[in-house]
């Protein structure tokens, strides 16, 4: 395993951090968080962040939190099917696809929540899985699953999350339609 | 006059405004006292705990002083109506929308972009699977799709190559590998173990042809039906076989063994060669009988050779065999091509029925 610094990183996958942020004011604007600061790219640790307040309820803060997972996931997905062809399965020499493949994997590289987001969703998700609230019992395994993936990033967890879903997602796609 | 809130520093009990301060473990500090403890308790690895210091006058966001009057709380914070407002409707930057919509934009070019890669890829997989379940035939136009799309993948080449291999179209398959060097794969292994398969035969096949040159038809025949055994999916080694067994039994005067093979072959696939085949062998049998319902099956036959001969290749053969077929009818004499061709010095233009 190398070392590779956190901002060269955040400067190659710069769409990926702007997307993540972006979707971070989205889902606070939707369930009415008030937004603090926003930073969508910096030059410095962290690359981007969103200071809000709390949501209404649990269903804001569950969406707050994992709304960047799912939209960098699915545009990760979109962008690697588009060029996941070309660049994989048919070996053919086309720059665009290279760039759309970039692009896809920068933007799914920063699809996992930040530390942070998760302790804040995960002080809340027991005590609301008691009451059988759906949006608690579906971020408990999440939260299970992405709490020790973010600690490896320092081994690329993220950046083999964003190939796996770059070349599985298309690669399940395409053998379905087959 | 404008009164912010101030308060004591607990380390160098000086008075600072309120919103210069830090809270760090508990403990209010003036900025200069905040930034010593924290480097202290970081040299001492304990755990840290730092709030920024507000002033309930002062608006968090814009630092307008509002004097005595405190804000209202808004997410933890005092901040002005105006902030207030900017933090409950937020609104994204202009740079950002324009990076979003051309995001979209990108997305839509994408996909348009890669059109004709999913069209490529599907036709891919879908003649991958038929390949794997044994349709080798089915999977070939497939493939052929997938190869439009200029690709130079290893594995597409080589289950394509693969495909016509086992569809009995070794010359597409040798056409598509052609020049290209690949890695010693499991696949590379399959194709290559295929291509010799089809070698195999075609040395047997040449010996053949050797035979039947030498005019050894029982030999040719036994070797061009090795032949077929051996790489059974190439209908060339088949109905060579097959022309073969027809030399042979002519060259045995066996008129009714041709028309009982060449009825079989007719049965089985009605095409140019196998309707002149059959009127060739009921001429024969004419000939021999002076069976006019023979000779009626022979001109009907002929009639639809005639009908079938549609490539360029069959129209020649017909121009060549129609007058022998002629011949044969008219004057119920049995001759080779060869002396035919003598008696009527008939240029050779192609391998002839019997």
């Amino acid at each position: 395993m190398f070392f590779v610094p956190g901002f060269v990183i955040s400067i190659l996958t710069f769409p990926g951090v702007i997307v993540h942020e972006a979707a971070h004011a989205y889902f606070c604007r939707m369930f009415k968080a008030p937004i603090l600061e926003v930073k969508y790219f910096q030059f410095a640790n962290p690359a981007g962040y969103v200071i809000h307040g709390e949501p209404e309820n649990f269903k804001g803060q569950f969406f707050i939190t994992m709304g960047p997972f799912i939209v960098n996931s699915a545009l990760c997905v979109l962008f690697c099917s588009a060029a996941f062809l070309p660049v994989w399965v048919l070996s053919i020499k086309d720059p665009l696809s290279w760039f759309f493949y970039w692009l896809g994997l920068s933007i799914g590289m920063h699809a996992f929540p930040s530390t942070q987001d998760l302790k804040i969703l995960w002080r809340h998700a027991p005590a609301k899985a008691k009451t059988l609230d759906v949006w608690a019992l579906v971020s408990l395994p999440l939260i299970v699953i992405l709490y020790p993936l973010n600690f490896l990033r320092v081994i690329w967890a993220d950046l083999g999350y964003g190939i796996a879903i770059g070349i599985l997602g298309p690669l399940a796609i395409f053998e379905l339609l087959a | 006059m404008r009164l912010m809130q101030s308060r004591q520093c607990l380390d160098c009990e000086k008075t600072v405004p309120a919103a210069a301060t830090f809270n760090v473990n508990g403990r209010v500090l003036c900025t200069p006292c905040a930034d010593k403890k924290v480097v202290e308790l970081k040299a001492a690895k304990g755990p840290i705990e730092v709030l920024r210091g507000n002033d309930p006058t002062i608006c968090f966001k814009c630092g307008a002083d509002f004097g005595s009057t405190e804000l209202p709380l808004l997410a933890g914070v005092h901040a002005c109506e105006s902030c207030r407002q900017q933090m409950l409707n937020f609104q994204y930057p202009a740079w950002l929308k324009i990076a979003f919509a051309s995001l979209v934009l990108l997305l839509a070019i994408s996909l348009v972009h890669g059109r004709s890669y999913f069209a490529a890829g599907r036709s891919y997989y879908r003649a991958k699977k038929l390949l794997e379940s044994g349709a080798a035939k089915e999977a070939v136009p497939y493939f052929q799709q997938a190869l439009e799309s200029g690709t130079t993948s290893p594995d597409v080449l080589q289950n394509t190559a693969l495909a016509y291999l086992r569809a009995g179209m070794p010359q597409q398959a040798y056409k598509v590998v052609e020049g290209r060097t690949f890695e010693k794969t499991d696949l590379f292994r399959v194709v290559e173990a295929e291509f010799n398969r089809f070698a195999q035969a075609s040395a047997k096949a040449d010996t053949a042809a050797q035979m039947y040159k030498e005019k050894k038809y029982q030999e040719a025949a036994k070797n061009m039906h090795e032949a077929a055994a051996a790489y059974p999916v190439f209908p060339g080694f088949t109905e060579a076989a097959n022309r073969l067994d027809y030399s042979v039994l002519f060259d045995a005067r066996d008129y009714d063994g041709m028309v009982t093979l060449s009825e079989k072959l007719w049965s089985r696939h009605q095409s140019y060669e196998s309707a002149a085949g059959l009127a060739g062998a009921y001429a024969c049998r004419y000939a021999v009988t002076g069976d006019d319902s023979v000779k009626q099956k022979a001109m009907e036959m002929m009639d639809k050779a005639r009908s079938l001969a549609k490539s360029k290749d069959e129209q020649d053969d017909l121009m060549e065999w129609q007058p022998r077929f002629d011949h044969r009818i008219q004057t119920r004499k049995i001759v080779t091509k060869e002396e035919y061709d003598a008696m009527f010095s008939h240029e050779l233009t192609a391998e002839g029925k019997n």
